[in-house]
């Protein structure tokens, strides 16, 4: 017993016995085999432990708990007892006891007449351990020597983007011949894998969640089971919009339209940015009426409508059959009149107001989109969102978006370009929950973040590396996409004391969903400013101390050299982690992480009414508010320290 | 180290018993025995004042037994009672008191040699282990009274060991290890991945007679490097600290040459 009870104490003391756990969420097919039909519409089998034997010979016990029953593919809920099953449908009630299954479907009928998946977790560690979640759990120590995957995240790009999550593979002892019949007998394939550090005397409440995703592949061999896990993200490259326009459903609609994509909408389109709209019927009852489809899903309101018979006449508005039923903005369709339309020739372009939500109106904010889309379009559930992310994000983010998706594309590639449009960060935390940060480069409780000390934490020496691949002294950024001429508008912003300095003439062309041109220049201000100088960045590596820690997580970092005072380096300086790789024989964990140029330490709160005088200011007070600077850029005319101690953002 | 009384312990009729428990709890049911895992242990139920307990195995067909180990035990005294009773009557396991009823068999644990109360200071897994005089059964119940509450047992064996006639061992090696990492940063502090340590064994056997060369051939033949197994390197006058769980770690040529001579390695198991 070493008295280590708390995860803080085991990631900073010097000597600590590390466990690593992987605990797989298994499936298996019930619905094969007989099943007693019980009154009340349920149904009973006998489902118990599996007995395996090994390559010794000897006969092993695989425990299996039912915790999830997906029915078709949908969950039904567990309950407790058979009375609680047969007054509930769809459910089911595993008596571990008495190995029995209890079965309500979601008609009352045979389980056998739908595909019934059972899921259970098998538990396993590096060593073996018993821990109590629930009930004492044993963790089978099946895991190999270097059998935790190097766990890896990280940004293509310092400031925005979509994150890289790689796992490898989580490699399991089958020596003894463990898996043989498991390995056939479950269903492996995209079912989760969850992998936990902790050890010495530490409570599983104490062990952290590292990683959790899906395993994708399996290699089983006489020595081991190698199992290919990776980030749930990939469920993420899943094409939108989901549906199309078809003459099954709409007979009589511009045959040109055959086949294509029921555009989504984010934002208020107005008359430049307005998209093409489809004909869904082109064979209406009222002469010269023909009835439009905006989009696949309620708008909240259309605030024009434009016809073009031909680039002579150009676009012409057209009043909104205003008669009953003719504007419908629950399926997003309006009619026009025209005598002069022609189909295939004449073109309809609509502004309006695009997916809404009852309680916010208009969805137009970044992380309300990616949110709306995670939810609606690509089948996730408010449990699979770090709801906190979403939260902060929706008050940190500031910008007004037009998002059309049109043409079928990856719900990940329209997500990166939101966060190019926000600053905005999209990855997953541990326990495999989406997570949308837009970028804030405040730090409001600088006293409050770990302290690094480079000679005693890192395991190597520290390397500092000016990043001159982000050096732009020129920002342009595109905004107010027309849907229908696929073209933006353009603002830039440029800092020639950068180009002068670093005879570095490259320009940065960011194209973005912004709505606005105020928001779009703001945007390029804010580039200009994190961009016109290299950023350094600082690379070194860890044992634990670090292992908690996920991208855009703060630091201070002290790098003293001897003597101090003449040979420079940090001290207590705020970095931010953007790339992040965990490995396990030897722990370690190496980041790299971005100097934050004091940007956060001179953002400056003039407006708000706790802000300290600089003379009052204590050094905390100095690193996170900002200051009214004289003409020259003076804080303190009398301390040049001060120059250009303050920010906008 | 004199080497004397060296017992191997391989056979064990464990692995394809039924077994009945009088109680258990959660996942951690009897047939975790039949696992190697010494780690992964049957626990009984019954709350602080219950610490009683049986379990019954029938082997379906007469077994030969000399030897009966158990390991990985939480048992912090030795047991008001710690018997293992052997019968052909499947279903009478009425509690004898006196060796030898009519019919059975006691064998009784409580003073066994190797009996350890906790983990050694030599990392030895609490193992309890008894050797009589050869006999014949096909059931056997172990009936524990205990009075501190449930308890866990991890291995318990009934089966066969042989002793070689001829006891001395050469070159005997013993090695602790410590597979753990360290590492030093810059500055000078150092930083360890504690790994559980672990013993290894080396040791040379010579075989003097015939009898002894089939007895370690089949041994020999039976485990192979896969399957764990109890030696004894000296039963009586170590028998606490050097009984080890483990398995060979390279097979050694069993060349039938003038002297008979072996060289084994062996490992301790978690």
């Amino acid at each position: 017993m070493s008295g280590v009870t708390t995860f803080n104490e085991l990631k900073t003391r010097s000597n600590t016995n590390k466990i690593y756990l992987a605990e797989l969420t298994l499936g298996e097919h019930l619905s094969s085999g007989s099943w007693t039909k019980l009154t009340g519409h349920v149904y009973s089998k006998t489902y118990r432990d599996d007995t395996i034997m090994l390559a010794s010979g000897a006969s092993v016990t695989v425990r299996k708990e039912l915790e999830k029953i997906k029915e078709n593919g949908t969950t039904i809920i567990q309950k407790t007892s058979l009375a609680l099953v047969k007054a509930n449908t769809p459910s089911f009630f595993h008596n571990v006891t008495q190995s029995t299954l209890y079965l309500h479907t979601s008609n009352g009928s045979t389980p056998n007449q739908f595909t019934e998946v059972g899921y259970f977790t098998l538990r396993f560690g590096t060593e073996p351990k018993v821990l109590y979640s629930g009930g004492s759990k044993y963790y089978e120590p099946y895991i190999t020597e270097n059998g935790i995957p190097r766990l890896s995240a990280n940004l293509p790009s310092i400031y925005w983007g979509i994150t890289n999550i790689s796992a490898g593979n989580l490699q399991l002892d089958n020596s003894t011949g463990f898996f043989d019949q498991i390995s056939k007998k479950y269903l492996w394939i995209k079912k989760r894998c969850k992998l936990l550090v902790g050890g010495e005397d530490l409570p599983y409440s104490e062990y952290k969640t590292m990683f959790t995703g899906e395993i994708y592949d399996k290699t089983y061999t006489r020595l081991t089971l190698d199992l290919a896990i990776r980030s749930t993200s990939f469920d993420l490259l899943r094409s939108i919009p989901i549906n199309h326009f078809w003459t099954s459903n709409f007979p009589n609609m511009d045959p040109a339209a055959e086949g294509k994509s029921i555009p989504v909408y984010y934002g208020i389109y107005d008359i430049n940015q307005a998209p093409l709209v489809t004909c869904i019927n082109t064979s209406m009852t009222t002469a010269n009426n023909r009835r439009f489809k905006i989009c696949d899903h309620p708008v909240s309101a259309i605030t024009g409508v434009y016809l073009n018979f031909s680039d002579v006449t150009g676009w012409i508005e057209y009043p909104v059959d205003t008669g009953y039923g003719s504007v419908d903005l629950t399926n997003a369709t309006f009619i026009v009149t025209a005598a002069s339309y022609v189909t295939g020739q004449t073109k309809c372009k609509v502004a309006f107001h695009g997916a809404y939500s009852t309680a916010s109106g208009t969805t137009s904010g970044a992380p309300e989109i990616v949110e709306d889309i995670l939810l609606r379009l690509c089948g996730k559930i408010g449990d699979d969102l770090n709801t906190v992310s979403f939260t902060t994000s929706k008050t940190d983010s500031d910008v007004a978006l037009n998002v059309p998706i049109e043409n079928e594309v990856s719900a990940l590639s329209v997500i990166d370009k939101i966060c190019k449009s926000d600053l905005a960060f999209f990855d997953e935390d541990a326990d495999g929950k989406y997570r949308y940060r837009t970028w804030s480069p405040l730090v409001t409780s600088p006293g409050a973040l770990p302290s690094i000390q480079t000679d005693r934490d890192f395991t190597d020496m520290p390397r500092m590396i000016d990043d001159t691949v982000s050096l732009f002294y020129k920002i342009r950024v595109r905004y107010s996409y027309s849907a229908n001429t696929k073209e933006s508008l353009q603002t830039e912003t440029s800092d020639v004391t950068s180009r002068y300095k670093y005879e570095k003439s490259e320009v940065l062309d960011h194209d973005t969903y912004i709505r606005g041109k105020s928001d779009a220049d703001t945007l390029a201000q804010r580039l200009n400013l994190v961009l016109k100088d290299p950023s350094p960045i600082l690379t070194g590596k860890t044992k634990l101390q670090l292992v908690d820690k996920v991208l855009g997580d703060k630091i201070k970092i002290t790098m003293a050299r001897s003597p101090f005072e003449v040979a420079g380096g940090y001290v207590g300086r705020v970095f931010e982690i953007f790339s992040i790789s965990k490995q396990f024989s030897p722990a370690e964990v190496e980041i790299r992480a971005r100097d934050l140029k004091e940007l956060g330490g001179q953002v400056g709160f003039w407006t708000a009414s706790t802000a300290p005088t600089w003379a009052n200011a204590n050094s905390d007070d100095k690193a996170i508010s900002g200051f009214w600077t004289d003409a020259d850029g003076y804080i303190d005319t009398a301390n040049e320290d001060t120059l250009n101690g303050s920010t906008w953002w | 180290m004199a080497n004397e009384n060296i017992l191997i312990f391989y056979k064990n009729s464990m692995v394809t018993a039924t077994l009945t428990p009088s109680s258990t709890t959660g996942q951690f049911t009897a047939e975790n025995l039949k696992d190697s895992l010494r780690t992964k242990v049957w626990t009984t139920a019954g709350g602080v004042t219950a610490g009683s307990a049986s379990l019954q195995m029938r082997f379906g067909t007469t077994q030969t037994f000399n030897a009966i180990i158990l390991a990985n035990h939480s048992w912090t005294s030795v047991p008001e009672k710690l018997n293992v009773v052997f019968s052909n009557a499947t279903g009478n396991w009425e509690r004898i008191s006196t060796r030898d009823v009519t019919g059975k068999f006691r064998v009784d644990l409580t003073g066994a040699t190797t009996f350890a109360p906790s983990i050694d200071t030599f990392g030895n897994q609490n193992v309890i282990c008894k050797i009589f005089t050869a006999t014949q059964y096909q059931c056997a119940m172990l009936d524990v009274d205990n009075t501190v509450g449930d308890w866990d047992l991890g291995q318990i064996w009934l089966g066969r060991y042989f002793e070689p006639d001829f006891q001395a061992l050469e070159n005997y090696k013993e090695t602790l290890v410590d597979p753990s990492i360290v590492q030093q940063t810059p500055g000078g502090q150092r930083y360890a991945d504690i790994v559980p340590k672990h013993r290894e064994v080396a040791f040379t056997y010579t075989a003097r007679t015939h009898g002894e060369w089939r007895n370690i051939q089949q041994m020999y033949h039976e485990v192979g490097i896969s399957k764990d197994l109890f030696i004894s390197f000296d039963y009586t006058n170590y028998a606490s600290e050097m009984t080890l769980y483990g398995k060979f770690t390279s097979m050694v040529p069993m060349t039938f040459n003038k002297n008979r001579v072996m060289d084994f390695t062996f490992r301790e198991s978690r």
